[in-house]
């Protein structure tokens, strides 16, 4: 089984303000999100009834908790923010070279996306994150840590070139890893610039 | 043992002045700089064999040569396609079946160095030098077509595919008299039907050569 990586940068407060809004028109965006679909096709009456449950700030039952969790990550990607790069990495085969390669390529030593996006900085979300010790999981950065994770990946400049140069080579692993450390580092600023939050989702 | 400490080992021991890369799927990759503006590549499988690793016994050497590639590179750029820049490859199925030693530690190693050694230095490294120049690979070609009547797909285990695209660049280099009349039958033959077409710019690569 694979479990994939994905993230949304918004602010922390948009999201708290709309948990417990009840509003309509927000409803009716998260509806349209890829995620909401799926699950409105396996359970067409529940769905909207979790998702209110949600914009209503109503604690979901134990049964609804995981259906809640995703229609957070599908309320965080209705209010996100676009970022330079969308990432959709497999935990492992697209982070483990990503890890190895900052470390031998860029001199970042230890850095692992798991530990960064979903232990580091968890507990300082303003609000409790739906987390109910299972898939999906679901982490939290602040907008204040992305200054020094942008600074301490401002060296790295990653072209075109540069990725096709190691294709030529035959050097896929490290072009993918490369282009997927270029994505990071880029988002890393963006966040960074913008002020926003990174909300990261693994299932 | 990791793949990489894998590659590092069967490199420091076969190929010390080789560049090693990982390959997709865990295969070892050497390469070298043969002459100037040609690189030889030996590639061994490589993956989990019960509690170790294992190195396959079907090794693939390749020549690339940058004045083909380069030209073939451009085009992929431009259509955002990934595929191996070598010009002409030699495939080969060794007998001895190293592949089933389960590598777990570097001694693991040590009696598959010699069968590996010779298969890369006395057999596939020969053949490879065998083709220094463009004129050469394009008369090794050739003459598999007169001895054997052999078709583009067949030339695949020589040219590396799409054969006619890398045959195309080779007729148009060293000023073969039939590089129009070969350009134009595949052009023809894509232009009613462009889903035989496996890269999908033969013909935006005919003009280009005839142009240049």
């Amino acid at each position: 089984m694979s479990i994939v990586i994905y993230s949304s940068a918004v602010s922390s407060g948009r999201i708290a303000g709309a948990i417990g809004s009840k509003d309509a028109a927000l409803a009716a965006a998260v509806g349209q999100q890829a995620l909401y679909l799926e699950a409105l096709e396996r359970d067409p009456v529940g769905t909207p009834q979790v998702l209110a449950a949600l914009l209503a700030g109503t604690p979901p039952p134990p049964a609804q908790r995981e259906a809640s969790a995703y229609m957070f990550i599908s309320l965080c990607q209705t209010l996100q923010t676009p970022m330079p790069h969308a990432w959709h990495w497999y935990l492992g085969i697209d982070t483990d070279p990503i890890a190895e390669y900052l470390e031998e390529d860029f001199g970042i030593s230890g850095f692992s996306i798991r530990e960064q996006f979903f232990s580091a900085y968890s507990h300082q979300c303003p609000f409790e994150l739906p987390n109910y010790g299972g898939f999906p999981l679901v982490g939290y950065v602040p907008a204040a840590a992305f200054p020094a994770l942008a600074a301490q990946m401002a060296h790295i400049r990653i072209s075109e070139d540069d990725l096709w140069a190691l294709k030529r080579e035959m050097d896929y692993l490290r072009a993918e890893a490369h282009r997927h450390i270029r994505a990071l580092a880029e988002n890393m600023t963006f966040c960074a610039e913008q002020g926003l939050d990174l909300f990261s989702f693994c299932h | 043992m990791t793949q990489k400490e894998l590659l590092q080992l069967v490199g420091q021991e076969l190929f010390p002045d080789w560049k090693k890369i990982s390959g997709l799927g865990g295969g070892l990759i050497y390469r070298k700089k043969a002459l100037e503006g040609v690189d030889d590549i030996i590639i061994f499988p490589s993956g989990t064999l019960r509690d170790g690793l294992y190195v396959g016994t079907s090794l693939v050497g390749a020549r690339s040569f940058d004045v083909v590639e380069n030209i073939l590179e451009s085009f992929f750029r431009k259509k955002n396609l990934n595929d191996l820049l070598i010009t002409i490859k030699y495939i080969l199925d060794v007998k001895n079946d190293w592949s089933s030693v389960s590598i777990e530690s570097a001694e693991d190693l040590t009696p598959i160095y010699a069968p590996m050694r010779e298969v890369v230095f006395d057999q596939i490294l020969p053949f490879l030098e065998r083709f220094n120049t463009l004129e050469a690979v394009y008369e090794h070609a050739m003459e598999m077509h007169r001895i054997r009547d052999t078709d583009e797909f067949a030339l695949s285990r020589f040219i590396h595919s799409p054969v006619e695209y890398r045959l195309l660049i080779l007729k148009r280099l060293i000023v073969a008299p039939d590089f129009i009349e070969y350009g134009e039958r595949f052009a023809e033959a894509y232009k009613d039907n462009p889903h035989w077409d496996s890269k999908g710019f033969y013909i935006e690569l005919f003009e280009y050569l005839k142009k240049m």
